[in-house]
C-alpha cells in the first residue's frame, strides 16, 4: 500500500479514569523528559509544559510506538497536544 | 514484492547535461533505475522506476493541462511518496509551476500548520493544492477561506477548467520556470524562491559533475524532506538527472528510527547521502549496537543545512568506524535555496577539515586568527572549511565598503552564477533586497576565505537554527505578543550559542508590571506560547520596559539585544521578584554570559 493510501480514522476516546493503565504508562514514559518535575495530568501540554524539544518528541513517540506496537500517522501527531490527547490516541490506535 | 531498482541504469551515464527536467526524465526512463520508498522499519514499500514515473506523470499531466493554464501554480504537499513524485513531474510535463509545501511535523502543531499553509499559498494564487488524502481535511480548513481547491494527490479528479478539452502536453522550455521553494522567510512573511529550468539544471549539473563527481556505481539514500532544497534538488531531482537510483525514507520515519537510514545505506550499498549535523547526532544517540552495518560504500557523507559541528562528526565517526565508515567520507557543504541548493563542497575524500580560531579576537576585530598556545580554551572556536565555490560561479566575502576581503577577514558572503534564483515570487522588495543589478546574491551569511575555501561563521543574522530547522525570531515574538498582549512592551528572540556550539533560543519580553504574581503568570504564559511556536525549549527572560535596544528606524535590534544579554546587561525581573518573595536571594543580571 502506498503511504498516500493509508487512511486513518482516529477519533479520540475519552477516559477520565486516572488509574487508566495507558495514562500510567505514558506518565512513566514522560518522566525522563520532565526535567522540572511538573505534576503530569491529562491537561499537561507536552511541548510547552514539559521541556520536550522537537527531537525528544520523536524519542517519546518511538517509545510509545514500541511499547504498544502501534504507528502514529503523521497527521495524528500534529493533532496531539496534551497528555490526554496522547493517551486517547493510543487507546484508539490499539483498537484499530 | 520486487527488489529495489538496481544501481546500474544500463544507459551511458549523462551527468546532468539537460536543458530542462523533462528531457532528463525522458532519458532516465530508458534505463532500469528509479526511486524506492521505504517503511520506517526499512522494508521496501514501493519501487518506482523512472520509466513508470515518467509514464504516470505524463498521464496525470494530460489531466492537468485541461485544468489550469500554462505557468499557473500548483501547490503540492511534499510527502515522501509515489504520489508526490508523480505530481511533481506531472507539473513539469504540463507546464505548471509546482510549489512544494511542508507536511505537518510538530506535535500538537495542527493550528500552526493550517496558519502556515494559508500564509504560504494565500499570497501566491495557486490554482489548487494537491495533498495526501488523510491531510485533505486539514488542507481544506486552511485553504477553503481563500478559495483554493484541495485535491487528493494520489488520485486527483480535476473539474474541466479554463482549458476545456485540451490534453496536449506543454512541457517547460529552457527559459521557463521550474518550481517555487518556500524554505526561506518566516511563517508570517513567507518568501517563495523561484527556481527556473536554467537555474535548477545548472545547479544539478554542477553538483553532479563537480560537487559530488557522480560516477557509475553511485546510489543515493535520503531521508531529507522534499519540501526543502536539500531533499528536493539534492536527492530527488539531481539523481534523476544522472540516472541514479535513490532510496527514500520519510523524514518522520527517520526522526523515529534514524538507524534505518544507515541500514539502507549498508544493505543497498549507498554511496551518497546527506544530513544536517543533527542527523548524525541522532544516529549516535540511538545506536544500541544491536545490528551489523557495513558503511564502507558511503563515499560522500555530506553535511549541510545547518552549521557544521566537528564534535558531532567526530562522535559519529567513533561510533561507526568499526562498521566500515570512513572519516574521509565527510563532505561539509554550503548552499541555500536562493542558489537552488549548493554553492560549495569540501574536496571529496579529504573529510571535514576544521580551523580553530581565537573567538575573542574574531569578536573584537572581525579577523579569524588561528588559536595558539596562549589562547584560552573558552575563547577557542572551531569552524569547518566548506570548500571552493562550484565552477562557473563566483563567491566573495565583502567588507562594509562592499570590497572583497583578504583571507581570514570575516564579512558578508556574496555569490553569483547560473544557479542563482531570478528572485522571490511576486516580491519585488525582497528581490531587490537580496539581488544586485549585476547578478550578485547577498546571502546574509557571514564567513571568511581560507586558501580559496569558504568558512561559514554565522547564518543570516537573525535566523535561529534548531535541530536543522530554521526558526524565524519574529514568529516567536508574534506568538508571545498574541498570547500576552496588553501586558508587555516589546519582545526580542535570538539564538545564543552554548559551549557545545548548539543554539539555544532566548526570548526577552519587556514587562509593564513588576508585581511578582503578575510576573510569574506572564512568564508561564509567554514560555508556553514561545515553546509551542518554536517546538523547542525557549528561555524566556522578563526585562524592564524600554530596556530592549531599537535601531534608528525604530525596529528592535535583535543582534544588540543578544550582545547585551550575553554581557549580562539586562535586569532579570523574574529573578528579582523571586528574590523579593524569598528574601534571601539577591537579584542578578540575566544570562549565564556566553
Amino acid at each position: 500500500m502506498k503511504p498516500s493510501e493509508t487512511r486513518s480514522t482516529v477519533t479520540p476516546i475519552m477516559n477520565n479514569n486516572a488509574d487508566d493503565p495507558i495514562f500510567q504508562k505514558v506518565c512513566a514514559l514522560l518522566a525522563p523528559y520532565n526535567r522540572n518535575s511538573v505534576a503530569i495530568t491529562r491537561q499537561t501540554v507536552i511541548v510547552s509544559d514539559l521541556e520536550v524539544d522537537s527531537v525528544a518528541v520523536f524519542d517519546l513517540i518511538m517509545e510509545v510506538e514500541d511499547s504498544y506496537d502501534i504507528t502514529f500517522p503523521m497527521e495524528t501527531v500534529s493533532e496531539m497536544k496534551s497528555v490526554g490527547d496522547l493517551v486517547s490516541t493510543i487507546g484508539t490506535l490499539r483498537q484499530s | 514484492m520486487a527488489d529495489q531498482t538496481p544501481i546500474e541504469s544500463g544507459l551511458a551515464l549523462r551527468r546532468g547535461d539537460f536543458p530542462v527536467l523533462t528531457d532528463a526524465l525522458d532519458y532516465a526512463a530508458q534505463g532500469a533505475t528509479g526511486l524506492n520508498f521505504y517503511c520506517p522499519n526499512g522494508v521496501l514499500q514501493t519501487r518506482l522506476t523512472y520509466a513508470r514515473l515518467r509514464a504516470e506523470a505524463m498521464a496525470m499531466a494530460q489531466q492537468l493541462v485541461g485544468f489550469a493554464p500554462k505557468n499557473a501554480l500548483i501547490g503540492l504537499v511534499a510527502e515522501t511518496s509515489v504520489a508526490f513524485a508523480r505530481a511533481f513531474y506531472a507539473c513539469q510535463y504540463a507546464g505548471l509551476v509546482a510549489v512544494p509545501v511542508p507536511m505537518p511535523a510538530a506535535m500538537g502543531g495542527r493550528e500552526s500548520y493550517i496558519h502556515q499553509l494559508r500564509q504560504m499559498l494565500g499570497g501566491t494564487k495557486v490554482e489548487a493544492l494537491l495533498a495526501p488524502e488523510r491531510l485533505t481535511e486539514m488542507a481544506e480548513e486552511a485553504l477553503g477561506p481563500i478559495d483554493v481547491p484541495v485535491f487528493n494527490m494520489a488520485d486527483p479528479v480535476f473539474p474541466d477548467g479554463a482549458m476545456g478539452e485540451q490534453t496536449e502536453l506543454r512541457p517547460f522550455g529552457p527559459d521557463d520556470l521550474c518550481y517555487i521553494q518556500y524554505s526561506s522567510g518566516s511563517t508570517n512573511d513567507p518568501k517563495g524562491v523561484i527556481g527556473s529550468q536554467a537555474s535548477v539544471t545548472a545547479n544539478c549539473e554542477a553538483i553532479i559533475k563537480h560537487g559530488l563527481q557522480v560516477r557509475a556505481g553511485d546510489r543515493a539514500v535520503s531521508w531529507l524532506p522534499l519540501y526543502h532544497d536539500m531533499g528536493l534538488i539534492g536527492f530527488f531531482v539531481a539523481p534523476m538527472m544522472s540516472q541514479m537510483s535513490v532510496d527514500l525514507l520519510a523524514p518522520s520515519s527517520f526522526a523515529r528510527r534514524p538507524l534505518t537510514w544507515l541500514t539502507l545505506i549498508s544493505e543497498n550499498r549507498g554511496t551518497l547521502s546527506y544530513s544536517p549535523t543533527f542527523g548524525y547526532e541522532l544516529c549516535v544517540r540511538r545506536w544500541r549496537n544491536d545490528r551489523m552495518l557495513d558503511l564502507s560504500s558511503w563515499r560522500a557523507a555530506g553535511i549541510g543545512g545547518d552549521m557544521v559541528r566537528g564534535d558531532a562528526l567526530d562522535a559519529f565517526f567513533e561510533t561507526f568506524k568499526d562498521h566500515g565508515f570512513s572519516k574521509t567520507a565527510f563532505v561539509p557543504s554550503y548552499g541555500m535555496a536562493e542558489a537552488t541548493l549548493a554553492l560549495a563542497f569540501a574536496p571529496l575524500g579529504e573529510g571535514a577539515v576544521s580551523d580553530e580560531i581565537d573567538n575573542d579576537r574574531l569578536r573584537r576585530s572581525g579577523e579569524a586568527v588561528p588559536a595558539c598556545d596562549i589562547t584560552q580554551m573558552a575563547a577557542r572556536r572551531t569552524f569547518m572549511l566548506c570548500g571552493k565555490v562550484l565552477p562557473g560561479h563566483e563567491l566573495e566575502v565583502r567588507g562594509q565598503d562592499g570590497k572583497a576581503l583578504a583571507d581570514r577577514k570575516v564579512g558578508d558572503i556574496c555569490v553569483r552564477g547560473p544557479s542563482i534564483t531570478p528572485g522571490y515570487y511576486q516580491n519585488e522588495e525582497a528581490t531587490r533586497g537580496s539581488l544586485t543589478s549585476d547578478g550578485w546574491l547577498l546571502t546574509g551569511d557571514l564567513g571568511y576565505m581560507l586558501n580559496g575555501q569558504i568558512v561559514i561563521t554565522g547564518r543570516s543574522k537573525d535566523l535561529i537554527l534548531a535541530h536543522g530547522r530554521n526558526i524565524w525570531p519574529q514568529d516567536l515574538e508574534w506568538a508571545v505578543e498574541g498570547a500576552v498582549s496588553g501586558r508587555i512592551g516589546r519582545t526580542a528572540a535570538f539564538p545564543v550559542t552554548n559551549e557545545t556550539g548548539v543554539d539555544e533560543i532566548v526570548l526577552l519580553v519587556e514587562c509593564r508590571s513588576r508585581k511578582p504574581e503578575n510576573l510569574s503568570r506572564l512568564h508561564a504564559e509567554a514560555t508556553a506560547a514561545a515553546r509551542l511556536a518554536a517546538n523547542s525549549p525557549v528561555h524566556v527572560g522578563l526585562v524592564p520596559l524600554s530596556s530592549l535596544i531599537v535601531t534608528s528606524s525604530g525596529k528592535i535590534s535583535r543582534a544588540r539585544a543578544r550582545q547585551k544579554y550575553v554581557g549580562g546587561g539586562f535586569e532579570d525581573l523574574a529573578a528579582a521578584a523571586f528574590a523579593a518573595k524569598n528574601g534571601n536571594r539577591s537579584a542578578s543580571g540575566l544570562s549565564d554570559a556566553r
